[in-house]
């Protein structure tokens, strides 16, 4: 009697490992297309003779979700109106954009299914940096390129994952060129930094100690833990430096709860931040705590003049019937830079698609600085504007900043 | 001595936040025995809600806050109703498995309803201040802790001054005895639910007047106040109660000294401390037998 | 949660088994379902499902170690996962250095025992609760030593590792992933089985039954706790080092609470206190997920998969294992009769 037990038991065993994989009998992936080097004639997968399917992952749940739903709505307006414009090689695009709740192993777990279940193409974008950098490893692996992911971090956009094609600037980057621009208008004596503690706020702290270098400013750099209840400490601290500046690149909640605590001691020094902080879902509720705040601008600000930029807003107006945000600008731009390398490849699969991607030399989007990308050159752009909180408008004090210049 | 004082304050304030909290986790365990992973979200629930209907929906701040506090005790009651209530005898952990479950589906409900963003919420005070020998209290501060004060002292009073206490005290001892001798134990159990579920909404209206509000705000403070109610006992009143004033404080206080890296270390190192050293009595549950 | 909560109910221990030739027949029949399962992904999936089955196997070897410490000896941890991360982050340090699975594994074992003893020594004396913050508390201090250790562990953006390359076999081929992580959970699973019908497994289930009790009939509580605390331990290092080794990055937030939790609602899920519920418990976190994505909705599941989890826990109090139980009662007592249904 035991052993029909265990028989019963084992039977709810395996069925439920037989009904998970009753999906799974198809083809055993996409991975053996994506061999170096163009050949014109090959067709990669998720090509057919009516479609292209494209995917990403994103968060669109969880504590990163408002980036990540703000990014899918963008590339899919763009999808659409190029859809609807006839597509790419009489080809129609369609985008999977699956959640990763800003998690590494769901991200690679969803990229995994992109590619192997769905066959994407090429990755089209993503948004959020530890998430997409849990699918690197696997992309590089299954050779597919991916196309202006917004994931700013020190290990992409070098020779170190040559299928990511970046078009964003790293934080280390960012930070010097905001310093820089501080510096070009004064001497400060002391600058301090409030950043998320890890990667980011280290990366941060070395752009800024980049453009410090031999200037004789001393710099005070705190990190912070995201979930911090009381800001006092850290605010106090500031208070107690004094610096003239202070930098932050925190989440949109803690940026406000620090500023709060600040000006609740009386601490009200000149600030600066990342360029989350230029999306309008941030100036709406803490640009009162935020007056004349330096904002790095990785987007155009959508206010500019710049007759590409209107397009985009009108564009995209026309496609949601509603005003664009920062991310949506982000998902527009990496749509409309992976169409534009769709549209340049000489053959539809992945070597040609990277071949193409090789071929962009200061692609104008409008949306982001002029994108290179080379043989050996994923960086993308290596430039950011600087704009300014002032009353509920983010006013635009210099359209991109290169460190080349 | 200034900058002292100011982190004084600002630790204070955490921790009565802290313990107006842990007061809600208190009661609700005691009558139940379960504890509620869910308890942050029906704060939370009162506080987005409130800056949803106020902000987006144009209500008056006070009917909007009404509403919110409204919702909170529905939602908490409702939790105890639908899913702690249906957990059969013994099944230990079960209601870890379950409030979890209640957690991301409100979670994931508020985030889909109202949007994934964080929002200043009204100050409630925070804007006045004084200054008081070098060191600025703002009206939002004393709110904060003339609350907590207030509403500790009168829960106390109440369930040891009156005779609805004396019945309460008598069912979070032994249900069954007390069913025997009168006491409506479930009208009991729902109305102390209620009244945590109020008790919630008011610690995350007050920590969305210090911080700002979204879908996630509240869980550093339910895992502080659990910490505090682990140490000074679940079972007890005034010693876990201090002991969440007391983290508040110590927080703020090595995160100054130390810098903001050395706090999870440093809370780390308080609870191996206190729980390795302090003589047994004062860490030993009372009820250890009852297994 | 009360004292209560973190003892496990008492459930009669496994009754002996009638004769000597039962007994082993019994074991045979195991072995076997257990081989014609494990021979199904290999045969059947691609390697999308290959890879998930991988998965499930990486934390079965961890559920079973969080159930020989919840589920046999009613302590409650709230740092499984961070354990696994201990063993993933020694995974990735030492294969950084260029060692080989042989030398990944010993110093895995090696660290996640001392971690264990950090922790377990300091807490012998106190019970339920107490144990439990301990643990939270460790879990923190983990994600703490990540961040602040960007250099030697990758920091809070993760770090991809090295698959583990035995022979012609690499782990970051689903398959081979899967061929390596059935070894060492097979043998976790025999151990884990054996425990059952030890003088130290009997021990756990006083301790877990009642403490008082226990120690009056001589047995050593506290050395049982750390033990059982050490085993679920070292389960979970290795479940760490071959989740490593299956998935190829690992970062902080696949070790915090909210990972350690979800190996507790595993246990919970699947039956505590069983080795096929661990096994059960292992498969529903790692495939419900992709139940949605089946039926064509992968973006669902992050909304009502809390919802469907308290659902599942009120209507299978006793677990999966628990569940198939009362079933298997229900249809004998309907055929037989004789033992008659609950």
């Amino acid at each position: 009697m035991r052993l029909k037990r265990a028989l019963v038991a084992a039977t709810l065993a395996g069925a439920s490992l037989l009904f998970a994989g009753c999906g799974g009998s198809s083809s055993g992936g996409g991975s053996s297309s994506a061999a170096n080097g163009c050949d014109v004639k090959e067709v990669g997968p998720g090509v057919t003779d009516s479609e292209i399917k494209v995917g990403t992952t994103m968060p669109l749940s969880g504590s990163g979700a408002a980036g990540g739903l703000g990014t899918k709505e963008g590339q899919e307006a763009y999808y659409a109106k190029l859809n609807a414009e006839g597509g790419i090689q009489g080809r129609k695009i369609k985008p999977i954009i699956l959640d990763d709740a800003y998690d590494p192993s769901t991200a690679q777990k969803q990229m995994r299914q992109l590619v192997e279940k769905e066959e994407i193409l090429v990755v089209s974008g993503g948004e959020g940096t530890p998430n997409f950098l849990g699918a690197v490893p696997y992309l590089d692996r299954k050779k597919v390129p991916a196309i202006a992911p917004y994931a700013p971090s020190d290990e992409l956009g070098g020779d170190k994952n040559p299928y990511v094609f970046m078009a964003t600037v790293d934080y280390i980057q960012e930070f010097e060129i905001l310093t820089n621009y501080v510096l070009k208008q004064e001497t400060p004596k002391k600058m301090a930094l409030v950043g998320v503690a890890g990667n980011v706020g280290e990366n941060a702290k070395l752009g800024m100690e980049k453009a410090l270098k031999d200037k004789g400013v001393e710099l005070l750099y705190v990190p912070e833990t995201p979930g911090t209840t009381d800001f006092t400490p850290i605010a106090t601290q500031l208070k107690q430096f004094n610096a003239e500046h202070v930098f932050l690149i925190l989440t949109n909640a803690d940026t406000g709860g620090l500023l709060q605590a600040m000006s609740r001691i009386g601490y009200t020094p000149k600030t600066g931040a990342w360029a989350g902080m230029s999306d309008d879902s941030y100036i709406k509720e803490f640009g009162a705590l935020s007056q004349n705040m330096l904002v790095a601008l990785e987007t155009a600000s959508l206010k500019s003049e710049n007759a590409q930029v209107k397009q985009f807003v009108a564009d995209f107006t026309k496609q949601t019937g509603k005003a664009p945000s920062k991310f949506n600008q982000l998902g527009w731009v990496q749509a409309q830079l992976t169409a534009e390398a769709l549209k340049r490849a000489k053959g539809l699969n992945r070597g040609c698609v990277i071949e193409a991607l090789e071929s962009f030399s200061n692609f104008e989007t409008g949306i982001v600085p002029p994108v290179t990308w080379g043989k050996d050159d994923r960086a993308g752009v290596d430039a950011v504007g600087i704009g300014q909180i002032k009353g509920t408008e983010l006013v635009v004090l210099e359209e991109t900043q290169s460190l080349q210049k | 001595m200034g900058d002292l004082g100011q982190i004084l304050v600002g630790g204070i304030t955490t921790g009565s936040l802290y313990a107006l909290f842990l007061l809600g986790v208190l009661i609700v365990f005691q009558v139940s025995k379960s504890i509620n992973f869910a308890y942050g979200q029906v704060g939370m629930i009162a506080a987005f809600s409130a800056w949803f209907l106020y902000s987006e929906q144009g209500l008056p701040v006070p009917l909007a806050l009404g509403v919110g506090v409204l919702l909170a005790v529905i939602v908490n009651s409702a939790i105890d109703y639908a899913a702690i209530r249906r957990i059969p005898e013994g099944r230990p952990g079960l209601d870890l498995v379950v409030t979890l479950g209640i957690f991301l589906l409100i979670t994931a409900v508020m985030q889909q309803l109202i949007d994934a963003n964080a929002h200043t919420f009204v100050s409630l005070g925070a804007d006045s201040r004084a200054e008081l020998g070098g060191v600025v209290v703002s009206l939002n501060d004393g709110i904060v802790v003339g609350l907590t004060v207030t509403i500790i002292v009168g829960a106390y009073l109440l369930l040891n001054r009156t005779s609805l206490g004396t019945s309460l005290r008598a069912s979070a001892e032994d249900a069954g005895i007390a069913q025997a001798a009168g006491v409506n134990v479930r009208a009991l159990r729902t109305a102390t639910w209620a009244a945590a579920g109020v008790i919630a909404a008011i610690v995350a209206v007050l920590v969305a007047s210090r911080l700002s509000v979204d879908a996630f705000y509240m869980t550093p403070f339910l895992i502080k106040a659990f910490i505090a109610g682990m140490i000074g006992g679940l079972d007890r009143f005034w010693l876990p109660l201090s002991v969440a004033v007391a983290l508040g404080v110590y927080e703020s206080l090595t995160v100054f000294i130390l810098g903001a890296s050395a706090g999870t270390p440093a809370v780390f190192l308080l609870i191996i401390v206190v729980l390795a050293l302090v003589p047994k009595r004062f860490v030993n549950e009372r009820n250890e037998v009852r297994a | 949660m009360t004292g209560a909560t973190i003892t496990r109910p008492r459930r009669s221990a496994q009754p002996p088994a009638t004769g000597r030739g039962a007994g082993a027949r019994r074991i045979l029949t195991r072995v076997a379902v257990f081989a014609v399962i494990a021979a199904v992904p290999p045969l059947l999936f691609d390697d999308y499902w290959v890879f998930m089955s991988a998965q499930v196997l990486a934390f079965a070897v961890a559920t079973l170690g969080l159930d020989i410490l919840y589920g046999r000896t009613g302590q409650m941890s709230l740092a499984h996962a961070s354990f696994m991360g201990v063993g993933a982050y020694t995974t990735y340090i030492v294969s950084s250095y260029g060692h080989g699975p042989a030398i990944q594994l010993g110093a895995v074992v090696v660290v996640a025992l001392l971690a264990a003893l950090v922790v377990a020594v300091p807490t012998l004396r106190l019970s339920g609760l107490r144990l439990a913050l301990v643990t939270l508390a460790f879990g923190e201090l983990l994600a703490w030593v990540i961040r602040e250790t960007t250099d030697l562990t990758g920091g809070t953006q993760g770090a991809s590792v090295d698959p583990i390359v035995i022979g012609t076999w690499d782990s970051s081929e689903p398959l081979h992933a899967y061929l390596i992580a059935l070894v060492p959970a097979a043998i976790a699973t025999l151990l884990a089985a054996h425990l059952g019908r030890t003088q130290l497994g009997r021990r756990m289930l006083a301790v877990r039954d009642t403490e008082l009790a226990a120690e009056s009939v001589g047995v050593a509580v506290a050395r049982t706790k750390i033990t059982a605390f050490l085993i679920s331990a070292v389960y979970a290092g290795i479940a760490g080092w071959l989740y490593a080794a299956i998935v190829g990055f690992i970062a902080p937030p696949d070790f915090d609470l909210f990972a350690s939790v979800y190996l507790f609602v595993a246990v919970v899920i699947g039956g505590a206190g069983t080795v096929l519920g661990a096994w059960l418990g292992a498969a529903y976190i790692v495939l419900v997920p992709e139940l949605f994505t089946l039926a064509g909705q992968p973006n669902l599941y992050p909304i009502v998969g809390g919802a469907l989890l308290a659902v599942v826990a009120l209507l299978v109090p006793d677990g999966i294992v628990g569940l198939g139980r009362g079933l298997w009662r229900r249809v004998r007592g309907a055929r037989g009769g004789q033992e008659g249904s609950r």
